[in-house]
C-alpha cells in the first residue's frame, strides 16, 4: 500500500512538474526584428518642402516573398515591428498631383502628376545590422516618350524563332505630334557578378541600389559622380531622320525590330538556310515593324541570321561592343535607355573602360563604354530574371527606374513586357509612368506589338 | 551495394532463426504471443543490449509481411492524404548456450499520394533545415530498419555483456516535379554490461554511439518549372525553421549528424511483483549544408543539437490466473538549431510525453482468456521559429481503453478480438502569429494549429486468427481504425484547414513460435 501511494506521488508530482509550466522559457536567442524606415526628398534641385505623410513604403522580403505596406506619418517614418531578418527590397513612392506640385515649387509640371520614388534593394537585415533605412525619394524623368513593349525573352528555340524575334516598341505618351527622328536607343552595359570580390574597391559597396555594381568613379580617367550621374552603353542605335521625317501621333508608338521579318512564316537567313516554324502563335509578325536593327553593312563580322527587309528604314548604328544585332539579354540581365541630345554621341561622349583597369596603359585596347548623362535619359528600364536568386546588379540609379520587372516565365517564353494603361483620354491611352518599372509593367502571354494592358 | 548488405543480413537473421531453433519449446504458450503482455515485455527489455537478458524469453521468433492503406482529410499539412505500406517484418531471440542472440529486420515500401509543402520524407523529423516546394507530388518510399543484439553470460550469469549494432536506410523520392530524392542512413552501436548483485535483484549500462547521414537533392524534368515565377508552386526552397524560409536552387542538402548516449537499468524481483525501471539520455549533433547561397556563401547553414532524456518503469505481477503489469513511460526531446545566416539559435523543437499502459490478463490453462487495457497519456509539442516570429505549443491529453478476447478451438486454432477506443483532449493551444503571413505559415503551421488543436475519438478493431502449420502457428490478422476529430474554430488565418476523418485498414499474414 505504501508502495502504491509512494508510486502515484512520484508521478503525480512528475506530471505537475513537467507539463505545469509549458515551455516559456524554450523561446529561441533569435528575435524577430524591428525595422524603421525613414524618407526624405533630395533637395539637390531646390529646398521645397514636400509632403512627408502618406508616403507609400513597400517592405519585400525576398526570401518568403512577403510584402508589408505602410504610410509614413507626419515625420516621414514607417515602422515595421516583428518582421523576419532576412534579405529586403524596401520602396517608398508618392505622387503628387500637379497643381499641388505647382503649389510648393512654384514650376510648371507638363503632365498631369509626378511621382518621386526611392528604393533600396538586397538589404541584409538581422539583429546584428543597422534597421534604421534611410530613402531619399528623387523626382523621377517623366518623359513624353516612354518605353512601351520589351520583347526580350524570345519564343521557343525549335518550335519558334528564337531570340530573332525580339523587339522594342516605344510609345507617344503626350498629347503632342513627336517626332521619332534622332532618338537613341541604348543597351547598358553593368557587371553581372552578384558577389564580387569587394576587397578590389572596383565595386558599389553601400548597400544601395547599385550594390556590387561596377563602381565607375575608380575608372581611370573617371569623375567622382561617373557610377552615379551615367550609365554606360554597350550598344547606341539611334532612329534616322532630318528632325521632322518621323512624326508619331499621341498614343502612338513605334516598333523597332531586332528582324523586321514575318517570323510566324520559315524564316530565311542571310546566306539562305531556311528555318520552319513549327508553332507559328509562339512569336510574332514584325515585317510592318517602324524601324529595324541591321549591322550587316556596319561591322566586318555580321551575323547570318542578321537579315534586313528594304521596306523598313534601318537605325543607325552609334556605337557597338561585342554585339553583332540587337541581342537582348533573354534571362533579363538587363537595362535599356532611351534618349535625345543634340550632341554628337560618339565623339563628345567619354568613353570608360571598367575599374579593374588602372592606367591609360591599361585600357589601350580593352573595351571602352560611352557615358552617357543621366540628364538626357528620357526613359529607362531595368529587366531582371525571374529568380531572386539570379539577379544582378542594378544598371539604373532610382531616379531613372526604382524598380525592375522580368516577365515571370522567362526566356523563350514568348511572353513580352508591357506598360500598364494609366488612363484613357478619349481614344488616346495614357500609360502608367511612375518611374518604377515594377509598378508601371505587366506582361503579355504572347508578345503583341501595338497591344495595350 | 547497400541492398546486397541487406540481403545479407537478413539471410544471417533468418539463419539465426532457422528451423532447427524452431523445435525449441521452452517460451511461453504457444498462443501466449499472440498477447499484449507478451510483446510489452518482450519491447520493453530486448529493445536495449543492457535489458536483452532480462527479457526471460529464450526462444521466440515471429515473421510477418502486411499492406497498410491509410487515409482520410483529417492530417497535417505535410502529412500525405492517401498513404499504402507494404511491409515485411520478423524479429526474434534465441538462447545458445551463454550468448544470447536477437534481433529484428524491417522493410517497408510506402506509397504516398499528394504531399505537399515538404521535399523530405519524414513528417515527424524535428530537424528544421529541408526542401520545400507548394507543389503536391507523389512518393516512392523505401526504408530497412535492421537491428542485432548479442550477449554473453560471464561469472555464473551474474554478468552479462553485450554489443547490439542497429542499421536503418531511408530512400525515397518523388516522381513529379520538382523531384527530390533523398538518401539517409543511421547507425546505432551499443555496448552494455548487466551484473546480477543479488540473486533476485541486476543493474546494467550502456553507452552508444550514433551517426546519421542524409543527402537531399532536387531535379525538375520540366525546367521552366525550376527557374519561372509563373509556376511558383514548384520552386524549391528551404525552410530553416519553423516559418523562416529561403529560395533556392536545387543543391543537395547534407545533414551529417554525430552521437552518443548512455542507459541505466535495474531490475528487482519482489512480493508484489517484478519492477524494472531504466533511463537514459541521447545527445546528437548534426551540420547542415549545401550549395553557396548569397546569404550563406560558406555553404554551411546551421546546426541542430538534439538532447533525449527518457526514463520509463515496468511493473508485472502474476497471481494465480490473473496477470497485472504497468509500463510507464517519460520521453523528453529537445533540439535547438544555431543558424548561421542569423548567428543564433533561431529554432527550438521540443517533444515531451508521460504514457501509462495498465495492462491486466486473465489466463486459464495457461492460455491468455481476456486482456484490458488503458492508455493514459500527456504529451506536449512545442515548436518557435524566433525569427519567422512564430510560436507552437500543443498540449494534449488521451485516454484510451482496449479490451481483448481470445477464443481458443479445438486443434490450438484461436481468433482473437480487439477492440479499442481513445479520446483526444487537446488543452489549451498556444499559438503565436507572426507579423509576415508567408504562404508556408498561412498552408502549413496555421493549418496544423486546427490539426493540433482539435479533440478526436478514435476506434481501432482488429482480428487475429491463428492455426498450427506443423511445429509453428501460422496466422492472419486484419485491422482498422477510424478517427473523427471536431475542428475548432478560431481566429488563425489559415490558407485551408484539415477534414475531420482519418482512417486506416491493414492486413497481414506471418507465422510466429
Amino acid at each position: 500500500m505504501k508502495t502504491g501511494k509512494l508510486v502515484l506521488g512520484i508521478v503525480a508530482a512528475t506530471v505537475l512538474f513537467t507539463f505545469g509550466c509549458r515551455k516559456k522559457d524554450l523561446a529561441p536567442s533569435s528575435p524577430p526584428i524591428n525595422v524603421i524606415v525613414k524618407v526624405s526628398y533630395d533637395n539637390s534641385g531646390g529646398t521645397y518642402t514636400f509632403p512627408l505623410t502618406g508616403i507609400n513604403v513597400k517592405v519585400t522580403n525576398q526570401m518568403n516573398s512577403t510584402v508589408l505596406e505602410k504610410q509614413t506619418d507626419g515625420t516621414g517614418l514607417a515602422i515595421y515591428n516583428g518582421i523576419s531578418s532576412g534579405s529586403y527590397n524596401i520602396e517608398a513612392s508618392i505622387t503628387i498631383p500637379k497643381a499641388q506640385y505647382e503649389t510648393i515649387t512654384g514650376l510648371p509640371l507638363a503632365t498631369d502628376n509626378i511621382t518621386f520614388n526611392a528604393t533600396k534593394a538586397n538589404l541584409v537585415l538581422n539583429t546584428t545590422t543597422n534597421n534604421t533605412i534611410e530613402l531619399v525619394l528623387e523626382f523621377g524623368v517623366i518623359g513624353d516618350w516612354v518605353i512601351k513593349q520589351i520583347y526580350y525573352a524570345g519564343s521557343h528555340t525549335t518550335n519558334g524563332a528564337s531570340f530573332r524575334d525580339q523587339f522594342i516598341e516605344v510609345y507617344n505618351n503626350s498629347n503632342k505630334v513627336l517626332y521619332a527622328d534622332s532618338l537613341y536607343f541604348a543597351q547598358l552595359f553593368g557587371s553581372n557578378t552578384v558577389s564580387p570580390n569587394q576587397t578590389t574597391g572596383q565595386y558599389i559597396n553601400d548597400g544601395g541600389l547599385l550594390q556590387n555594381q561596377w563602381d565607375w568613379s575608380k575608372s581611370f580617367g573617371a569623375s567622382a559622380d561617373a557610377a552615379t550621374k551615367y550609365v554606360y552603353a554597350r550598344t547606341i542605335f539611334r532612329i534616322p531622320g532630318n528632325g521632322t521625317t518621323y512624326p508619331v501621333q499621341p498614343g502612338t508608338s513605334i516598333i523597332l525590330a531586332g528582324t523586321a521579318v514575318n517570323h510566324k512564316a520559315p524564316y530565311t537567313n542571310a546566306v539562305g538556310v531556311s528555318t520552319p516554324i513549327n508553332d507559328p502563335s509562339l512569336t510574332v509578325n514584325l515585317s510592318a515593324a517602324n524601324f529595324e536593327f541591321y549591322l550587316r553593312d556596319a561591322i566586318p563580322n555580321p551575323l547570318d541570321s542578321d537579315v534586313d527587309n528594304p521596306s523598313v528604314p534601318n537605325l543607325v548604328v552609334v556605337d557597338r561592343i561585342v554585339n553583332r544585332d540587337l541581342i537582348l539579354d533573354n534571362p533579363g540581365r538587363e537595362a535599356i535607355v532611351i534618349f535625345k541630345t543634340k550632341a554628337n554621341v560618339a565623339t563628345e561622349y567619354k568613353r570608360l573602360a571598367t575599374p579593374n583597369y588602372t592606367t591609360a596603359t591599361d585600357t589601350v585596347g580593352k573595351d571602352r563604354y560611352l557615358q552617357i548623362p543621366n540628364s538626357v535619359v528620357i526613359d529607362a528600364v531595368q529587366i531582371q530574371p525571374p529568380l531572386a536568386t539570379n539577379r544582378v546588379p542594378r544598371r539604373l540609379v532610382a531616379s531613372l527606374d526604382a524598380g525592375a520587372y522580368n516577365v515571370p516565365v522567362g526566356q523563350y517564353s514568348s511572353q513580352s513586357m508591357i506598360r500598364k494603361t494609366s488612363s484613357t483620354i478619349g481614344t488616346r491611352k495614357v500609360l502608367r509612368d511612375t518611374n518604377n518599372s515594377t509598378e508601371d509593367f505587366d506582361y503579355f502571354d504572347r508578345a503583341n506589338p501595338g497591344g495595350f494592358k | 551495394m547497400i541492398r546486397t548488405r541487406f540481403c545479407y543480413l537478413l539471410l544471417t537473421l533468418a539463419g539465426m532463426f532457422n528451423s532447427r531453433w524452431l523445435q525449441a519449446q521452452d517460451t511461453a504458450s504457444a498462443n501466449a504471443v499472440f498477447a499484449e503482455q507478451f510483446h510489452r515485455r518482450y519491447d520493453f527489455f530486448a529493445g536495449g543490449i543492457a535489458t536483452q537478458p532480462l527479457t526471460g524469453i529464450s526462444n521466440y521468433m515471429t515473421l510477418n509481411a502486411g499492406y497498410r492503406q491509410t487515409g482520410g482529410a483529417y492530417r497535417q499539412a505535410q502529412e500525405a492524404p492517401r498513404q499504402r505500406d507494404l511491409s515485411f517484418f520478423t524479429e526474434g531471440m534465441r538462447r545458445t548456450g551463454k550468448y544470447l542472440v536477437s534481433g529484428s529486420f524491417v522493410y517497408t515500401h510506402t506509397l504516398q499520394d499528394s504531399v505537399s509543402y515538404t521535399l523530405r520524407y519524414g513528417l515527424t523529423n524535428p530537424q528544421p533545415y529541408y526542401f520545400f516546394a507548394y507543389r503536391k507530388g507523389n512518393w516512392q518510399v523505401g526504408q530497412y530498419r535492421l537491428q542485432g543484439s548479442v550477449s554473453r553470460a560471464f561469472l555464473r550469469e551474474k554478468l552479462h555483456a553485450g554489443l547490439s549494432v542497429k542499421y536503418n536506410t531511408i530512400n525515397a523520392w518523388r516522381s513529379n516535379d520538382p523531384r527530390p530524392e533523398q538518401f539517409s542512413y543511421n547507425m546505432h552501436i551499443d555496448a552494455g554490461l548487466l551484473y546480477r548483485f543479488l540473486p533476485k535483484h541486476a543493474a546494467g549500462v550502456s553507452g552508444s554511439i550514433i551517426r546519421t547521414n542524409t543527402e537531399n537533392t532536387v531535379e525538375y524534368r520540366n525546367k521552366d518549372y525550376q527557374m519561372s515565377l509563373a509556376f511558383p508552386e514548384y520552386v524549391t526552397r528551404i525552410q530553416y525553421g519553423y516559418g523562416f524560409e529561403d529560395r533556392i536552387s536545387t543543391a543537395p542538402l547534407k545533414s551529417n549528424t554525430t552521437g552518443y548516449g548512455w542507459q541505466a537499468v535495474y531490475k528487482g524481483s519482489f512480493a508484489f511483483g517484478e519492477v524494472a525501471v531504466k533511463g537514459g539520455y541521447t545527445s546528437l549533433e548534426s551540420k547542415i549544408e549545401g550549395a553557396a547561397t548569397a546569404l550563406l556563401p560558406t555553404g554551411k547553414y546551421g546546426e541542430f543539437y538534439e538532447d533525449s532524456w527518457n526514463a520509463a518503469l515496468y511493473w508485472d505481477y502474476q497471481r494465480q490466473r490473473n496477470r497485472f503489469s504497468l509500463l510507464a513511460e517519460y520521453t523528453n526531446h529537445l533540439g535547438r538549431d544555431f543558424n548561421q545566416f542569423l548567428q543564433a539559435n533561431n529554432y527550438v523543437y521540443s517533444f515531451e510525453q508521460l504514457r501509462l499502459q495498465p495492462l491486466f490478463t486473465h489466463i486459464k490453462d495457461n492460455k491468455p482468456r481476456y486482456e484490458l487495457g488503458l492508455d493514459l497519456r500527456l504529451s506536449d509539442l512545442f515548436r518557435a521559429d524566433g525569427n519567422a516570429g512564430t510560436l507552437a505549443d500543443y498540449l494534449q491529453a488521451q485516454a484510451g481503453v482496449s479490451a481483448a478476447w481470445f477464443a481458443h478451438f479445438p486443434g490450438r486454432q484461436l481468433l482473437k478480438t480487439t477492440i479499442a477506443a481513445a479520446y483526444r483532449q487537446s488543452i489549451d493551444p498556444l499559438y503565436t502569429s507572426p507579423v509576415q503571413q508567408s504562404v508556408f505559415i498561412s498552408s502549413v503551421i496555421a493549418h496544423d494549429y486546427y490539426y493540433f488543436s482539435a479533440d478526436t475519438w478514435r476506434a481501432d478493431l482488429s482480428l487475429l486468427y491463428s492455426i498450427p502449420v506443423k511445429k509453428v502457428n501460422a496466422f492472419i490478422r486484419l485491422q482498422a481504425g477510424y478517427e473523427k476529430a471536431t475542428i475548432p474554430a478560431g481566429t488563425v488565418q489559415a490558407a485551408a484547414l484539415p477534414g475531420d476523418q482519418r482512417w486506416y485498414w491493414q492486413a497481414g499474414a506471418g507465422v510466429s513460435l
